[in-house]
């Protein structure tokens, strides 16, 4: 009896690796609904397609912008007050969740098309990132309709004149078809002669009081700045030099808004569709044309210098 | 032959192709998270100058260390296969290393056991979902690495050459600044191991640490300056910490107190458990008046060094606000200590185990970890386990759920 109890102990060696076996378990277990493709126990088999998709498109699109600077994404989708809108499509072969309270990514393979154009968007992040104030004019990503504001191919967004005066070529992606046209004829509504004096108002209306969204990070500037904690000693010459060289205000004025939609066309450069495993969508590329706009006013972003800390560029920040 | 090659180290290699085997979407990532795919876009385009639109805030480019091993990875395969060859690259450099230093440390026993639990443990596979292009997997790889040459000069010749490697990797890291905190923790490790066995000369020591750490970090500068312009990467990458740290302070991002980030970042449950293991172990130690003993001394400079890693998480997260203790992913860095830590416990407790019952305990060990981690991978859970059990999991996430919530 005593010798059985001396072997049982001997095998209590392996409480540790029962113990992060279980661990790993309970982690599994109570990851929040949600969040439960990150639990890597269940077969996601778009994960691959989908890494393959992102990478290609990633390479046509430096056909059209070698580096990023001019291309803003267009696509459609996401969570408006908490509902999916579009975008999130269902596998064709794929078996529905058994309990329906499942969320939409997990057992049941729901391939989400959304998150694939949030990837491609993430994989040319950097080269649309702008000041972190100016972002709230240009919009997260670059993108003309960000999925976290839900907005939809039928609607001008408030900030689309000011993300047209950045970035200038649209690559329109959506796995529908009609999605394309209808996303081109929105935006060929931008023009004067095809906008609406009412809508245009309104997003006068809505770009006089953008103001308040710069607000919210001048302020935070402002107050690292005449704060007098131990870290603020660091930043404040920073965070000065940031409030004197960037402006903390929106770029266009009501006239150059006028002026662009005055002559605002766009061309469809090309279309390619993409495909990998089942998954499969379209890109269409389209320039927005505006040559009087550009011979008269330089765009806001080449007023811009020092937006980096590139010393060849950016010779007055050469301590850095 | 084998026992020349350690045989061991086949079992490591084989258990992600197990992993590959029952599903090989296992390595790639959750889409909607882009600070991978933000990554990518360096990995493919680290020398282009990005001038127009590098931003006021070049936060993301500063990770040298990591995008300059994507962009030669992917200079070198296409897309598909360079991930394959990055992310296998990481996974095995940080096992391995972290068997080499257990080994050294104790012995294979308890390397292979405990590596083994490292290899199976959920959250070293991505807090973020296998987020593997971000940064955190590539710093622990160096961090590891580091630790390993440390351990090495402690233990071996040629400690000048180790000393200086270790500088190198350990420089690498901090491209995530938060391997900074963890400096101390590795000079406390080297220094007491160092003490106990070769008594390297301190200030020979640290020269060649340092001269590995400034020759590596001059040669990043030196490739950052090429590729964007920006020569002092780190301290572009600081100033900004600094400020999203001022920001956080202000109450302008997000914040929770200590005890309400539990159920946010369930990886802290064991570092937690961990960390009162350890200071019993350390008080008893104390009490014990044991520090004479060597192998007493190197268990208790190793739970030392854990405890003052988490220390300046806990410490970071109370003071400064910076939920340092409230994402898994910030929280990913303490890895390597927190299994040193374990492997601590386990050499503890399997100090008496004889060789053929150390084979076999490896062979539960395999089991144990490998068999829960595996069931369900090849189907969806409801497919693949029995309905028993597929309503018992549906049961214990409602409970989270609820608790979560």
């Amino acid at each position: 009896m005593l010798s059985h109890f001396k072997n049982i102990k001997r095998y209590l060696i392996l409480l540790p690796v029962i113990f992060i076996t279980a661990m790993s378990l309970i982690n599994k277990v109570s990851i929040s609904k949600d969040q439960n493709v990150y639990r890597w126990d269940y077969k996601l088999t778009y994960l691959e397609d989908s890494h393959h998709l992102i990478t290609e498109v990633y390479d046509y699109l430096k056909k059209y912008d070698p580096l990023f600077n001019r291309l803003l994404l267009m696509y459609e989708g996401g969570y408006r007050d908490g509902t999916i809108t579009d975008e999130i499509a269902l596998h064709e072969n794929v078996i529905q969740p058994k309990d329906p309270a499942l969320p939409a990514s997990s057992y049941g393979e729901k391939i989400n098309y959304t998150l694939i154009y949030n990837a491609i968007a993430g994989a040319r992040y950097f080269s649309s990132l702008v000041p972190v104030h100016i972002r709230s004019d240009l919009g997260w990503q670059g993108s003309l309709y960000p999925y976290y504001q839900g907005y939809t191919f039928s609607d001008i967004g408030p900030d689309a004149y000011s993300r047209i005066n950045y970035k200038d070529t649209i690559a329109i992606l959506s796995r529908v078809e009609e999605k394309h046209q209808q996303a081109k004829e929105t935006l060929e509504k931008m023009s004067i002669s095809n906008i609406s004096s009412k809508k245009l108002a309104e997003i006068m209306e809505k770009y006089r009081n953008i103001d308040d969204k710069f607000e919210i990070y001048s302020h935070v500037f402002k107050r690292i700045r005449d704060s007098e904690s131990i870290l603020s000693r660091f930043t404040k010459k920073y965070i000065s030099e940031i409030l004197e060289k960037v402006p903390m205000k929106p770029i266009l004025t009501e006239n150059m808004i006028k002026d662009m939609a005055n002559e605002l066309k766009f061309e469809t450069i090309d279309e390619q569709y993409f495909s990998s495993g089942s998954i499969k969508f379209k890109v269409t590329i389209v320039k927005a044309v505006m040559p009087e706009y550009y011979k008269k006013q330089k765009r806001s972003w080449d007023n811009i210098e020092c937006w980096n800390f590139s010393t060849t560029t950016c010779l007055r920040l050469s301590r850095f | 032959m084998f026992s020349r090659l350690d045989i061991n180290i086949f079992i490591l290699i084989l258990i992600p192709i197990f992993f590959s085997l029952s599903n090989v979407d296992w390595i790639y990532g959750n889409l909607g998270m882009t600070d991978h795919w933000i990554a990518y876009n360096f990995f493919q385009d680290f020398f282009h100058e990005q001038v127009i639109n590098a931003g006021q805030f070049p936060y993301k480019f500063t990770r040298v260390s990591n995008h300059l091993y994507g962009y030669l990875v992917h200079k070198i395969f296409p897309p598909i296969p360079a991930y394959y060859f990055y992310f296998f690259s990481l996974f095995y450099c940080v096992v391995m290393c972290f068997y080499i230093t257990i080994r050294k440390l104790f012995n294979k026993h308890v390397a292979i056991i405990t590596s083994i639990m490292l290899c199976c443990y959920t959250h070293f596979h991505g807090p973020l979902s296998f987020e593997s292009m971000y940064q955190n997997y590539t710093s622990m790889a160096y961090f590891m690495v580091s630790i390993m040459f440390a351990v090495l000069a402690a233990k071996q010749q040629r400690f000048k050459l180790y000393l200086f490697l270790s500088g190198v990797f350990y420089a690498s890291s901090i491209h995530q600044l938060l391997y900074i905190m963890y400096l101390p923790s590795l000079i406390l490790i080297y220094t007491a191991i160092n003490h106990i066995n070769n008594k390297n000369p301190l200030l020979e020591s640290i020269k060649w640490f340092l001269l590995g750490a400034i020759t590596i970090t001059l040669i990043f500068s030196a490739i950052s300056y090429i590729a964007q312009g920006m020569t002092f990467f780190l301290f572009v990458q600081f100033i900004q910490t600094l400020f999203f740290v001022e920001a956080t302070a202000m109450d302008v991002t997000y914040w929770k107190p200590l005890w309400k980030t539990l159920w946010d970042a369930k990886s802290t449950w064991l570092i937690y458990l961990s960390s009162i293991i350890g200071i019993l172990a350390i008080l008893v130690i104390l009490l014990k008046k044991k520090l004479d003993d060597k192998y007493c001394f190197t268990c208790f400079t190793l739970i030392v060094s854990f405890e003052l890693a988490l220390l300046i998480h806990l410490i970071q997260h109370a003071f400064s606000r910076t939920m340092a203790m409230g994402y898994d992913y910030i929280i990913y860095p303490l890895l390597p200590f927190l299994f040193i830590t374990i492997a601590v416990f386990y050499s503890f407790l399997s100090k008496n185990t004889q060789q053929t019952n150390g084979n076999r305990l490896v062979a539960y060990a395999l089991l144990i970890s490998i068999l829960p981690l595996v069931t369900g991978i090849t189907n969806p859970i409801e497919q693949k386990t029995s309905n028993w059990i597929y309503q018992q999991t549906l049961e214990i996430e409602t409970f989270f759920d609820e608790k979560g919530n």
